[in-house]
């Protein structure tokens, strides 16, 4: 039977370094997917994944209090790649092999492999146009699925202010994405 | 509903997020409203095209070879709190202050028994014979009176300098002897 994530936690807490290791394991993942979609190419995702376990390992003394682990790390994780991207303002995170790197182990026909290229492209381009708060917003809420009140817990803040951002978000967004946001009648 | 109440309330309506009674007159807008089921199609289809963005597993080989870099990172990293670290950095600025002042007081203590060693044995010497001998008290007294070899000052003090020199009073204390010594044969000469 698996090892609970309190229990994890707990043994990871009192110094257990293999507690440690399943918790990456279990949440790497996760993480991964927030650092990529952030910061739009891998390396970038593995850096806010290494840093973001490197700092759960740091804060390790503070995890006793913290009623959501999850929450915790996608905080850590989000707050990191925020920074990254204020300090790269005006400056693409786009890397031209990304795209290259997520599907080539895609098993998929060309046609797919290139309009999953393309389409990956056009929303990494389009999410970097946005202001780092609003860009994280959507991708947890529109890409990974977090509600807003999961949001708002793991930014800290009001969910008038996560609606707020989704909103502007979506609507800048939406200018973007004009051309495939068409439907096949506006066609 | 008018277009700004529909506008405003649209993208908890596509989250799926109003009562039923608000979401019905949400529909009820939209089916009426060229403008607003734009604006609902376009929200959707964005929701709809952001979860497809894909983003694929890079690997298992990636996550064992990240999972070790991790960990090696944190093996040596420090979990002591700021504050903690900056004690035990002020502990250690104590303790190198404290080393630094013992090693002082030795080699300070080291140069005043050296000085005081030295400046003993010559007052032995001179209260062994009442004039300025170079020779230890304690040699004094193991040779018997009869030691032929001794039987000149000048032999006493041969004797002596070859003990002060390879003795243990050091060099200030050889200086010392070596200058009396030197001043005592003047005299006998």
């Amino acid at each position: 039977m698996a090892v609970s994530v309190p229990e994890l936690i707990q043994r990871f807490v009192d110094g257990d370094q293999t507690a440690f290791a399943e918790l990456i394991r279990r949440f790497r993942d996760k993480i991964y997917k927030i650092g990529f979609r952030m910061m739009g190419n891998h390396l970038d995702a593995d850096e806010v994944v290494q840093e973001t376990f490197v700092r759960v390992y740091r804060k390790r003394k503070e995890l006793r209090d913290v009623s959501y682990f999850s929450t915790f790390l996608v905080r850590i994780a989000t707050n990191y790649a925020i920074d990254i991207l204020r300090k790269r303002k005006g400056h693409s995170t786009m890397d031209s092999d990304s795209s290259s790197f997520d599907l080539s182990r895609r098993v998929a026909t060309p046609q797919e492999v290139y309009e999953n290229k393309r389409l990956m492209e056009e929303i990494a381009r389009a999410l970097d146009q946005l202001p780092p708060k609003q860009k994280i917003t959507a991708v947890l809420h529109d890409i990974e699925g977090y509600t807003k009140e999961e949001i708002s817990a793991i930014f800290d803040c009001p969910q008038a202010t996560v609606r707020s951002n989704l909103h502007i978000a979506r609507t800048k967004l939406k200018k973007i994405l004009r051309q495939r946001l068409r439907t096949k009648e506006q066609k | 509903m008018t277009c700004h109440e529909a506008l405003a309330l649209l993208d908890d309506f596509v989250d799926g997020e109003l009562d039923s009674s608000v979401a019905g007159a949400m529909r009820d807008h939209i089916e009426g409203c060229d403008s607003c089921r734009r604006e609902y199609a376009a929200t959707t289809r964005l929701k709809e095209l952001l979860s497809r963005a894909p983003v694929e597993d890079p690997g298992q080989d990636y996550w064992s070879e990240t999972t070790g870099l991790i960990l090696a990172r944190t093996v040596d990293t420090a979990v002591t709190p700021v504050s903690e670290l900056s004690r035990a950095r002020a502990g250690t600025r104590r303790g190198d202050f404290v080393r630094s002042l013992i090693s002082l007081a030795a080699s300070i203590a080291i140069l005043v028994s050296a000085i005081v060693v030295g400046q003993s044995h010559h007052r032995m010497s001179i209260a062994a014979v009442g004039e300025p001998m170079l020779m230890t008290q304690s040699v004094v007294l193991q040779l018997p009176d009869d030691y032929p070899t001794l039987s000149l000052d000048s032999h006493r003090q041969n004797l002596a300098r070859g003990m002060m020199l390879l003795g243990a009073p050091g060099h200030l204390g050889r200086i010392a002897i070596t200058a009396r010594m030197a001043a005592s044969t003047d005299k006998e000469q």
